[in-house]
């Protein structure tokens, strides 16, 4: 049916321009475990595409389990291909090559399927610009039965219509079972010898995929309806479930994790102890999208670490999930791993939470008190911890830090939010309290302590109790950064922030809907990539793109949503119901908490209800569905 | 027990780093399981030295590498357990005990025996470039680093150049045999860089070099 080659630039052409480009081995591949398929002979080919540079997609947990889930069906072959980097971009353009996936150098543009992986707003360029190098035409409406099709998942595909003009279907939830109906949907479709189009109408029944051609938006007010078009009788669904698999225990994970040949910003080994997060902060996407919470049973943990440290050849395995030290069994396990694992293997726990257990994990984790600790308080004040729904109190802060100091820490990275909804400058300033505090409970142990305050600008996402929220003015957020700085000053404190601009673009296109997908095409042609990179942003070609395609970013970034403002993702469903997060919403104006469901009681977010799946806890215990006992 | 791997970073890893090579190297012995003694102090690590570090896009067809192991392990068994443990792109070609008493490496070695391979320049513009380097009584070389910039005369560490021979596919070839001095040594980027001074007009970023072998003295 369709005329492909996958035969890209040869291997000597490439190496000889390699020597022009910064970090070349970004392109060469030859990693441990890499796959290579005959791709023409394979059923479907699937090129999985990360829109940023191949140090931070290499890292990527859940690239490396779809990878692994699809190339271990017998009739795909996946290959894997990132964004290049600016000057890459350019020899490609220069010599007329088309993007190329890593293993085989095969044109993206020849395979079945591409698939991206969404995980911030600001690789949104990228995918466009990898499109374009693939000669596959940026808008799905252009697509013809030759061309490659085009989705994506991750936490963006929750709110995706930015990029609904680009993407010919989204990806929603966990992808390892979803992915599978992909492909053999494809596939059928392949065999049918069937127009593009029903190949769309086909995936739109497949649980978790939404496809954005199929419905149109009607903008009433503030709002943005999404309603499936009337195609001669077909209908798509007027929502679509996010996909969620029901048990991580019996889930595939990668038994040949991949190892760059270059350090990838993550160098370790991975296992994922937990899926979802039921701490409830209010500003956490990921923690409201990716419920219920799913554990490991220890045993499994223990054989995916050993498997893959051996495998690897690692010295280190991190523990991976949103709230590490809340696993049922982590003790247990970071004490078995470090006493069992091989060649005396390191343990780390890439997010822990404020408090002396924590600490005293770190410190049993062996972490280098040359290094530092790092702990996320996220808010100064208590009235505005409470807010957020960040149930630590300043006590425990300031026990942890003590905790620290005793275990021979001089060196505290702290992280905040300012622009936080219902936050006053004395909320701002108490961030500079607090790190005082600390830093003269530091002096007490005998120490010089350093404190570092790091600082970004919240940024209101959909799919959390702060979706009606506005994000604070760019100069208001600035102006808060300047008072902060001001009564940060003193030996030991060290002031950190994030660039206010990049803030604002995270938070247009966060709650963005189909209308800004004629500004990213705009800012894209005028060469905007890397956006999330400080250095390469370029915030005229921004100002510009806006401004000529009629755009308003405040209207996005700071406006206030009324309570019944349809929104452009409400047709499709997190899991977790629109009512509750108005709910949390109204609570955190009243800095009243709410618990943590891992325990039992019920907080009625309406994932297990919904969705029919359960909270489940290593151990064998699975928490109840609870569907009538609600307790606030 | 020390002993010393001869092994090829091959064409395929020729982008490598130095760093990336160590890493590599490491991740592969833990593999092997081979029983890699560690430094004592604060931050252990693996008594392992890999020797006279290539530039990034250099492949090294005889590169060397120590490793102090606990035990006397058959080398044997190690050498075919690291061989497998190996990334695509490198081969384990020699491995054996090393004395206790041996120069250090970085002393026993004298100049590297470079192969050149440029496409898209005339042998003869090569050739009479290359007399003219040779002619020269210094060739100053600007090397730039993101700090600083520093000059280095090419000339004295330039031991001998081959004929450039024509091959297939429009390339020319050439060896080139370039000296260490205390750690001490030049790029063959840099001469090939240089020659642009003297006729060449060819971009040295598009010359694929391998190291063919280090030569001890």
């Amino acid at each position: 049916m369709q005329d492909k080659t996958f035969v890209g630039p040869s291997w000597d052409d490439l190496r000889r321009l390699l020597g022009k480009v910064e970090k070349p081995a970004r392109y060469t591949g030859g990693e441990l475990g890499a796959v290579r398929k005959d791709l023409e002979a394979a059923g479907v080919t699937f090129a999985l595409a990360f829109p940023d540079v191949y140090e931070v997609g290499a890292s990527h947990l859940g690239s490396q389990i779809l990878y692994s889930v699809l190339n271990s069906l017998d009739f795909v072959a996946c290959e894997r291909v990132y964004m290049p980097w600016t000057d890459m971009e350019e020899i490609l353009r220069a010599k007329g090559w088309p993007l190329f996936t890593i293993e085989s150098r095969a044109p993206v543009g020849s395979f079945d399927i591409v698939g991206f992986s969404l995980q911030y707003e600001l690789t949104y360029t990228n995918v466009l610009a990898m499109l374009d190098l693939a000669g596959v035409p940026l808008r799905s409406m252009d697509r013809q039965e030759r061309h490659p099709l085009v989705i994506a998942g991750g936490p963006c595909a929750m709110a995706p219509e930015p990029l609904a003009d680009f993407v010919d279907a989204f990806a929603l939830g966990d992808g390892e079972e979803l992915v599978v109906d992909i492909v053999r949907a494809y596939r059928e479709w392949k065999e049918s010898g069937d127009r593009r189009t029903e190949l769309l109408k086909r995936l739109s029944h497949v649980e978790g995929v939404y496809v954005p051609s199929l419905y149109e938006v009607v903008y009433d007010g503030g709002g943005a309806r999404a309603i499936p078009k009337d195609m001669d009788g077909f209908k798509a669904p007027a929502a679509v479930k996010r996909r969620v698999i029901k048990s991580l225990e019996e889930a595939p994970y990668p038994d040949k994790p991949l190892i760059p040949l270059i350090p990838p910003i993550h160098d370790r080994a991975m296992v994922e102890i937990f899926r979802g997060c039921s701490q409830g902060c209010r500003f956490c996407q990921a923690g409201m999208l990716y419920r219920p919470v799913r554990e490991r049973e220890p045993e499994t943990v223990d054989r995916l670490a050993r498997d893959i440290l051996e495998r690897s050849g690692y010295d280190e395995v991190s523990l991976v999930s949103l709230s590490s030290a809340d696993y049922g069994y982590i003790k247990e396990t970071v004490s078995r791993l470090l006493r069992e694992s091989p060649c005396g293997a390191r343990v780390s726990l890439p997010s822990l939470r404020v408090d002396s257990f924590s600490v005293g994990l770190a410190e049993m984790l062996g972490s280098s008190s040359a290094s530092g600790l790092t702990l996320a308080p996220e808010a100064g004040s208590q009235r505005m911890r409470d807010s957020i729904n960040k149930r630590v109190t300043e006590e425990e802060i300031l026990e942890a830090a003590a905790s620290a100091f005793s275990a021979g820490y001089s060196r505290l990275k702290l992280y905040f939010m300012i622009g936080l909804p219902g936050e006053t400058d004395e909320d701002v300033l108490d961030i500079a309290r607090l790190a005082s505090r600390i830093r003269q409970i530091g002096r007490d142990k005998g120490r010089r302590p350093t404190v570092v305050v790091s600082v970004s600008g919240f940024v209101p996402k959909p799919n959390t109790p702060f979706q009606w929220e506005p994000a604070v003015l760019p100069d208001e957020l600035r102006r808060r950064q300047r008072l902060l700085r001001g009564a940060l000053r003193g030996p030991g404190l060290e002031y950190r922030y994030h660039e206010v601009d990049l803030t604002v673009l995270e938070a247009v296109f966060a709650r963005g809907d189909r209308r800004l997908g004629a500004a990213l095409e705009a800012a894209f042609r005028k060469g905007c990539r890397f956006d999330s990179w400080p250095d390469n942003v370029s915030l005229q070609a921004w100002e510009d793109a806006f401004s000529e395609t009629g755009v308003d970013p405040s209207y996005y970034a700071h406006r206030e949503r009324d309570k019944d403002e349809v929104f452009p993702w409400d047709h499709l469903s997190p899991g977790v119901r629109k009512a509750y997060l108005w709910k949390e919403r109204e609570k955190s104006r009243e800095a009243l908490t709410t618990h943590d469901c891992r325990a039992g009681r019920c907080t009625g977010c309406g994932i297990c209800v919904d969705y029919g799946v359960a909270v489940r806890l290593a151990g064998g215990k699975e928490g109840p569905l609870m569907a009538e006992k609600v307790d606030q | 027990m020390k002993v010393r791997a001869v092994y090829e970073k091959g064409d395929r890893v020729r982008f490598l780093g130095h760093l990336d090579v160590s890493r590599c190297i490491q991740l592969a012995l833990r593999r092997a399981k081979w029983p890699v003694e560690m430094s004592q102090g604060f931050s252990p690590r693996p008594k392992l030295s890999v020797y006279a570090p290539l530039p990034v896009g250099v492949a090294g067809l005889r590169e060397h590498f120590d490793a102090v192991l606990g035990g006397r392990p058959d080398i044997g068994t190690l050498a075919r357990a690291f061989a497998v443990s190996l990334p695509e792109g490198f081969v384990l070609h020699e491995l054996y005990p090393m004395g206790d008493e041996e120069t250090p490496f970085e002393e026993s070695i004298r100049a590297s025996s470079y192969f050149v391979d440029m496409k898209g320049v005339k042998r003869e513009t090569v050739k009479h470039a290359l007399e003219a380097f040779l002619e020269a009584p210094q060739v100053l070389f600007d090397v730039r680093r993101p700090k600083r910039t520093k000059r280095v005369d090419l000339k004295p560490f330039v031991l001998g150049v081959g004929e450039p021979e024509e091959a297939d596919n429009g390339r020319v070839v050439l060896d080139m045999v370039i000296s260490h001095d205390k750690g001490r040594t030049v790029r063959p980027q840099w001469i090939i860089s240089s020659l642009g001074e003297f006729g060449l007009d060819f971009d040295p970023r598009e010359a694929i070099i391998d190291r063919r072998k280090i030569i001890f003295g």
